[in-house]
């Protein structure tokens, strides 16, 4: 029994101590956060853009070219795999362009979840009353007004919790982007397992980083979601 | 005021206003009374263009499927029975917030009439309250001061009432009374008749989509001539 907890201590020491192998950790842990977060901001503005057209075109008819892209775009991202997504950006998009992974990386996640943030706002938008636009155009509020006022603030706040179950999903994703050589948490737990031809505390510590930051995130958008909705 | 010819609208195969001619002139107070279904909210939707219809409809002189009444739709308010207050934003910025986007007047007017409107419907200390700690006779007087602060040349209302408690039913119908008697021109679809036969200049009564008698309360209420008035005034007041 000692023996094994000794020996435990030793593994510990050779994953993460042994040659600042902690590093790996902090490194990985920089590039996932820094990967779901401008992914998150750019997805977030794409599905907007998004939202924005396909509701403007189902209120007026109008932007019909727009609305087809959207549609498309909307239904190719939704039917392939990210890991596709992220090697047809990768191998064949910015094949020659001097571009860091990184960058595609967040280019490829924000494209994704801009697809799936499109679908949350939208039914973001449906749940506030029609009653309220009708109200909203009677009073001679332009389209973009009624929008900006009262349609987004209130769609916001119906889907805050969608949306931060979209960021938590995105932190996990990111973990794809292993397969083109960025260092995210997997990627730096693989690296140090395969010096140290020891799995556990790799995995182990990836698990418990991944963990925290979801429970991070949650306690956020439950907080978030309080503030929004203080009208209710 | 309001011109109105051979309106007509349908919902796919179903036709529920069929050739409505109509005129209403500035301070009318029109009452519509008729069956549920008869098409009386369609009606009143398709005079500030929420419907599209066939016919032609015009408001002071202008077509009002044309650009130049989009630009004075403000000029028609609308109260409808489920009040739609902005959720968020509160009942200060629920009236104002038309005025100052559209920019009808400066903004200490616009302050000034919010707290004059809110005084009038006794509700100063809530302007900071959002809707939903509102009574439902609080809301709706809160959306007609809401289309009062735009200065409209005419209101709608679409059962202002239907949605409230016995209670609150008599503090919105009075806010009605006093905006009338400030020579508002109103155009109501209501169930109230009591309130109908004080309140209206003219009374229309609609059935199947069609206007089937018109007249003054007195003509309507008092001496009904076709025979479906009759049996829906008798129902009514049971
Ligand atoms: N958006 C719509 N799509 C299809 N049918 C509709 C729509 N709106 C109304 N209708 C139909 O049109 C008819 C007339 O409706 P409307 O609401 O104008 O009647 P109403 O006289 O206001 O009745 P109520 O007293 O119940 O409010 C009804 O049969 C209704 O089912
Ligand atoms: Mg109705």
């Amino acid at each position: 029994m000692i023996e094994w907890f000794s020996e435990l201590g030793d593994r510990f020491y050779q994953s993460v101590i042994y040659d600042e192998r902690y590093l790996y950790f902090l490194e990985g842990l920089k590039n996932t956060l820094l990967m779901a977060f401008f992914a998150a901001i750019l997805g977030f503005v794409i599905a907007t853009v998004v939202s924005i057209i396909r509701d403007y075109h189902k209120e007026t008819g109008k932007l019909k070219i727009l609305n087809a892209i959207s549609n498309i775009y909307v239904y190719i991202i939704r039917g392939t795999p990210t890991l596709l997504q992220l090697m047809i950006l990768y191998y064949v998009v910015f094949r020659s362009v001097d571009i860091s992974i990184i960058t595609v990386g967040v280019l490829t996640f924000g494209i994704n979840s801009g697809a799936y943030v499109a679908e949350i706002i939208r039914a973001g938008f449906d749940g506030v009353s029609r009653g309220q636009k009708e109200a909203a155009k009677t009073l001679g509020l332009s389209y973009f007004k009624t929008m900006k006022s009262i349609v987004f603030p209130q769609a916001i706040g119906k889907i805050f919790p969608a949306l931060g179950n979209e960021v938590i999903t995105l932190l996990k994703e990111t973990s794809v982007a292993s397969y083109i050589g960025i260092v995210e948490l997997i990627k730096a737990s693989d690296i140090i397992s395969s010096r140290t031809y020891d799995y556990f505390f790799p995995l182990i510590i990836t698990a418990i980083i991944y963990l925290f930051c979801t429970f991070i995130l949650t306690k956020l958008i439950s907080f978030g979601e309080r503030r929004l909705n203080r009208y209710v | 005021m309001y011109k109105i010819e051979k309106l007509s609208k349908s919902f796919g195969k179903n036709k529920i206003l069929k050739n409505i001619s109509l005129e209403i002139s500035k301070g009318e107070r029109v009452v519509i009374i008729g069956p549920s279904g008869s098409g009386k909210s369609t009606f009143l939707r398709c005079l500030n263009g929420l419907e599209s219809f066939q016919g032609k409809i015009f408001f002071e002189d202008k077509d009002i499927t044309k650009n130049e009444f989009k630009r004075m739709r403000h000029k028609v308010g609308m109260v409808f029975q489920s009040f739609n207050l902005f959720e968020n934003l509160t009942v200060w910025e629920n009236i104002t917030i038309a005025p100052l986007s559209r920019k009808i007047e400066d903004e200490k007017t616009i302050n000034e009439n919010a707290k004059k409107y809110l005084s009038q419907i006794h509700l100063e200390d809530k302007s900071e309250v959002y809707p939903s700690s509102l009574s439902g006779g609080q809301r709706q007087r809160v959306a007609i001061i809401r289309t009062l602060m735009m200065h409209p040349d005419i209101i709608l209302f679409d059962e202002p009432t239907s949605a409230l408690d016995a209670e609150m039913i008599d503090e919105v119908l009075n806010l009605m009374m006093d905006v009338a008697r400030e020579g508002m021109t109103m155009v109501v679809v209501t169930h109230e008749l009591n309130f109908a036969k004080e309140f209206a200049t003219r009374v229309i009564f609609m059935d199947e989509g069609k206007i089937l008698e018109e007249g003054t309360p007195l003509e309507i209420f008092n001496h009904p001539k076709s025979e479906r008035l009759k049996v829906f005034l008798g129902k009514i007041k049971h």
